[in-house]
C-alpha cells in the first residue's frame, strides 16, 4: 500500500501479520521467513484464545494460522475472524498435508492452504500478492 | 399395591395355616342353628302376622346359603379372607332373627338397627374378593366409611320413632324424644346418602374389573354375573325407600327380590372354584415341558396355565444374585403392581417368578406348576447363566478394540505434535539457511544443501505416511467417504469407488471399516496382480457393509499371512461378520458387515 512517509518520500508499507502456531521453534523460523519475505510481523499467539485477542487489538492484514492448535480447532478460528469487522485474510497451515483434511478447507474462509514444509516467499506471494 | 410376597416350598410339605377342625364345626352348627330358628320361629311367635311361607324360605335359605358357602370356601382356602367375610354375611343377615325374641331391646335392635348391616358386609366382600383383602386406600376408606354410616344412619332415626304410636308389638329401647315426622325426614335423607355411597361402592367395583388383567377377570366373571340381578333389587330397594316409589319396594320387597339376592353367593363360589378346574391343566404341562425347549418356552407354558399373559421368570445367577431373562441379559424384578414368587431347587433360590397378583388367589395351583416346572426351570436358568457370561466376553471385547483405537489415535497426535513438527521446523531452518548462503560459496554448498532439504523433506512425507497408517487424520475430520477417497488415490492399483455413504458413523465401525478396506488394498497392491479394483459401502439403518472387489488372480487364504485372520478377529469384535471368495484365478472380493450397536 502507498503511503506519505515523514520525510515526503513515497514509498510502500510491509503487509502486517500476525502468526499463530502452538510450536515455539516453528514460530521463530517462520517469523524469520516472513520479514526475510518483506512482511511486517506484528504479533504472535500460541493458541487461538489469545489469536483472536491479538487479532482485535492488531488489526494485522494477514493471519497465518495453525489448523493444530491446542484449545480451538484452527477452521473454527478462522470462522471467528472472518465474522468481525474488517476480517484479515487467513492462510492456513499444517503439519499435515490438504488431502487429510478434505473439503474442510475449501468450505473454510480462508483464502489459502499451505503444507508447512513448503512455506515460502514464493507461495505467500502467489496467495497474497507482492508483500509490500 | 402391597407386596404379596409368598414363599413357595420346595418340596412336599405344604406350609400355610389349615382350617382347625373344631373351628369349622362351630361355625357349621352355629349356622344350622340359625337357619332352623329362622324358620322356626315366626310360626312359634308373639307375632300374629300372616307367615308367607315361600318368602320365609328363600330369605332364610339366602342368608344361611352365605354362611354354608363361607364355611366351604374357608375349609378350601384357609388362607384366603373371602370365606369369613362370607360367613360374616350370612352372619349378619342372622343376627337380624334376635328380632324374635320379645323384649324391647332385641326387638329394636333385630329388626331396626341390624336391618341393613349384611349389606354393607356384602359389599366389604365385594371389594375384597378374590384375595380376600381390601387393596387400594380407596377401597379400605370406603368400606370404613360404609361401616361407620351403617351405624350413624340406622341410630339417628331410631332416636324419635315411636313404636307404641305406630302400633308396633314393642317399645323403641332407643327412643329420646318422640317424633315421628323428624324420624320420616331423616330416614329419608339417610337413604339419599346411603344411595350415593351404593354408587361409589359400583364406581369401584368397575375400576376393580378394568384393572383386572385377564387372570384376574376369570375369577371376578362369575361373581359379577350373579351380581347383576342383585345390584338392580338393591338399589332399587334404596331408590324406592328414599322417593318412596310404592311398586318398586313391593317388587324389591317380594321373594323374587330375595331370589336374586341369592344367586351372590352362588357367584362367589364358582369364582373360587374355577381356579380348581385349572389343576387338571397341569398334568398337560408336564408332558409338554418334557420335550425339546425353546428359550421362553416353560414361560410361555406357566403363562397359559395359570392364565396370566404377564408372567415372566428371571433367573438367579448362582455366583452374583444377580437376576437375568432367558437371554442372559439382566432385568430387575421389581414390577408396579405385579407379585413376586420365588422358586427354590436344590436347597437355593433359582429364579423369580412376577406375575398379577390374581393368580396368588390359588396357590395350589401356583404351587402345582412351579413344582411340575421345576426342572425345566432349572435347565433354563444354565443356559441363562452361559448367556450371561458370552454377553460378558462380547462385551469385553468391544471395550478392547475401542481401547485400541482411542491408543491409535493418541499415538498419531503425540507424532504429530512431536516429532513431525520439530522435523519441520528443520526443514523451514535449512530452506532459511540456502537462501542466506553468500553468493561465493553458493556455487559449492548450494547443491548438497538442497540435497539435505530434499531428504529431509522425505523424511518427513514418510513419517506422515507413518502416522496415517496407525491413524488416519482425515478419517476423524472427514468420516469414511472421504477417507476412502484418500485410499483410493493413494493406491498403487486403480481403484473405483462404487458407493461410499455421506454422514458420520460410530467411531469403532468407521475405523472397522477404513481398516477393512486399507488392508484389503494393500493385499490387492501385494499378491492379486490385479488392473482394478472396486469398492462399495453402503449404510443401511443398523449396519455399514463394504464390499472390495478385484479382478487379480484370487486364491485369497485366511490362514495364511495375509492380515485376513486379524481383520476378521476386528470385525467379529464388534459383532460383524467378514467373508471371502477367492477362487483360483477368478479374483477375490471380501465383504464385511460392521453393526451399529456392536451387539
Amino acid at each position: 500500500m502507498l503511503a506519505r512517509c515523514f520525510d515526503g518520500t513515497i514509498g510502500r508499507v510491509a503487509t502486517t501479520v500476525l502468526l499463530v502456531d502452538d510450536h515455539a521453534g516453528f514460530r521463530i523460523q517462520a517469523r524469520a521467513l516472513l520479514v526475510a519475505a518483506g512482511y511486517d510481523v506484528v504479533g504472535e499467539a500460541a493458541d487461538g484464545a489469545s489469536a483472536l485477542a491479538s487479532a482485535r487489538a492488531l488489526q494485522p492484514e494477514v493471519v497465518v494460522l495453525d489448523v493444530q492448535l491446542p484449545d480451538i480447532d484452527g477452521f473454527e478460528v478462522a470462522r471467528a475472524l472472518h465474522e468481525g469487522p474488517d476480517p484479515p485474510t487467513i492462510i492456513l497451515i499444517s503439519s499435515r498435508d490438504a488431502s487429510d483434511y478434505g473439503g474442510r478447507i475449501v468450505r473454510s474462509p480462508a483464502r489459502g492452504f499451505v503444507t508447512k514444509t513448503e512455506l515460502s516467499a514464493g507461495i505467500l506471494a502467489a496467495i497474497l500478492g507482492p508483500a509490500s | 399395591m402391597t407386596d404379596h410376597s409368598q414363599a413357595i416350598p420346595s418340596s412336599g410339605g405344604v406350609r400355610g395355616t389349615r382350617a382347625r377342625p373344631g373351628l369349622l364345626l362351630v361355625l357349621a352348627t352355629a349356622g344350622v342353628a340359625g337357619t332352623t330358628i329362622g324358620l322356626v320361629a315366626p310360626f312359634i311367635s308373639w307375632s300374629d302376622a300372616p307367615v308367607e311361607v315361600p318368602r320365609l324360605v328363600v330369605n332364610t335359605m339366602s342368608g344361611s346359603s352365605f354362611t354354608f358357602l363361607g364355611l366351604y370356601a374357608f375349609a378350601k382356602r384357609p388362607e384366603n379372607n373371602v370365606g369369613p367375610l362370607m360367613i360374616a354375611v350370612g352372619f349378619a343377615y342372622m343376627l337380624q332373627l334376635l328380632g324374635w325374641i320379645p323384649t324391647d331391646l332385641t326387638y329394636t335392635v333385630g329388626v331396626f338397627l341390624l336391618q341393613e348391616l349384611w349389606l354393607v358386609v356384602l359389599a366389604h366382600l365385594f371389594l375384597a374378593f378374590p384375595t380376600g383383602r381390601l387393596e387400594s386406600r380407596f377401597d379400605r376408606r370406603l368400606v370404613g366409611g360404609a361401616y361407620v354410616w351403617w351405624l350413624v344412619s340406622a341410630t339417628l332415626p331410631l332416636l324419635f320413632l315411636d313404636f307404641r304410636a305406630n302400633g308396633w308389638a314393642f317399645d323403641n329401647a332407643f327412643l329420646v324424644s318422640s317424633n315421628n315426622d323428624l324420624a320420616d325426614a331423616l330416614g329419608r335423607g339417610t337413604s339419599l346418602v346411603t344411595a350415593c355411597l351404593a354408587l361409589a361402592f359400583l364406581s369401584a367395583l368397575l375400576r376393580h374389573w378394568r384393572r383386572a388383567t385377564s387372570a384376574g377377570r376369570r375369577v371376578l366373571a362369575p361373581v359379577v354375573w350373579a351380581s347383576l340381578p342383585t345390584a338392580v333389587w338393591v338399589i332399587s330397594r334404596v331408590f324406592g325407600n328414599t322417593l318412596r316409589i310404592e311398586p318398586v319396594n313391593e317388587l324389591a320387597g317380594s321373594p323374587l327380590g330375595t331370589l336374586a339376592a341369592s344367586a351372590l353367593p352362588v357367584g362367589f363360589a364358582v369364582g373360587l372354584l374355577r381356579s380348581r378346574l385349572g389343576r387338571s391343566r397341569v398334568g398337560d404341562l408336564v408332558v409338554e415341558l418334557g420335550e425339546a425347549q425353546a428359550p421362553g418356552r416353560v414361560r410361555d407354558t406357566l403363562a397359559g396355565i395359570l392364565r396370566d399373559p404377564s408372567l415372566r421368570i428371571a433367573y438367579r445367577l448362582s455366583g452374583s444374585g444377580a437376576y437375568v431373562d432367558e437371554a442372559g441379559r439382566s432385568v430387575s424384578i421389581e414390577a408396579e403392581g405385579q407379585a413376586v414368587t420365588p422358586i427354590e431347587g436344590g436347597g437355593e433360590q433359582i429364579a423369580a417368578l412376577v406375575h398379577d397378583p390374581a393368580v396368588l388367589a390359588d396357590p395350589d395351583l401356583l404351587r402345582s406348576a412351579v413344582a411340575a416346572t421345576r426342572l425345566a426351570v432349572e435347565n433354563e436358568r444354565l443356559a441363562a447363566e452361559v448367556r450371561a457370561q458370552l454377553e460378558e466376553v462380547r462385551a469385553s471385547r468391544v471395550r478392547i478394540v475401542e481401547a485400541g483405537d482411542l491408543e491409535r489415535r493418541r499415538v498419531e497426535r503425540n507424532l504429530h505434535d512431536g516429532a513431525q513438527q520439530r522435523l519441520v521446523t528443520l526443514s523451514l531452518a535449512i530452506r532459511q539457511l540456502r537462501d542466506r548462503l553468500p553468493d561465493d560459496v553458493v556455487p559449492t554448498l548450494a547443491e548438497p544443501v538442497d540435497d539435505l532439504h530434499v531428504q529431509l523433506k522425505r523424511a518427513i512425507d514418510e513419517l506422515r505416511e507413518l502416522a496415517r497408517g496407525i491413524h488416519p487424520a482425515i478419517l476423524t475430520e472427514e468420516g469414511i467417504a472421504a477417507a476412502v477417497g484418500s485410499l483410493a488415490e493413494r493406491s498403487a492399483v486403480p481403484v473405483r469407488i462404487e458407493r461410499a455413504p455421506e454422514g458420520r458413523f460410530p467411531d469403532a465401525v468407521e475405523a472397522t471399516v477404513y481398516f477393512v478396506v486399507a488392508e484389503c488394498l494393500a493385499n490387492v497392491a501385494k499378491y492379486a496382480s490385479a488392473t482394478r479394483a472396486t469398492v462399495a459401502i453402503v449404510a443401511s439403518e443398523a449396519t455399514l457393509a463394504v464390499d472390495v472387489a478385484d479382478d487379480g488372480v484370487g486364491g485369497a487364504d485366511v490362514t495364511t499371512g495375509s492380515g485376513l485372520r486379524g481383520l476378521i478377529d476386528r470385525v467379529e469384535a464388534i459383532g460383524g461378520r467378514l467373508t471371502v471368495e477367492s477362487p483360483e484365478g477368478a479374483g477375490t472380493v471380501v465383504r464385511a458387515e460392521v453393526p451399529f450397536d456392536g451387539r
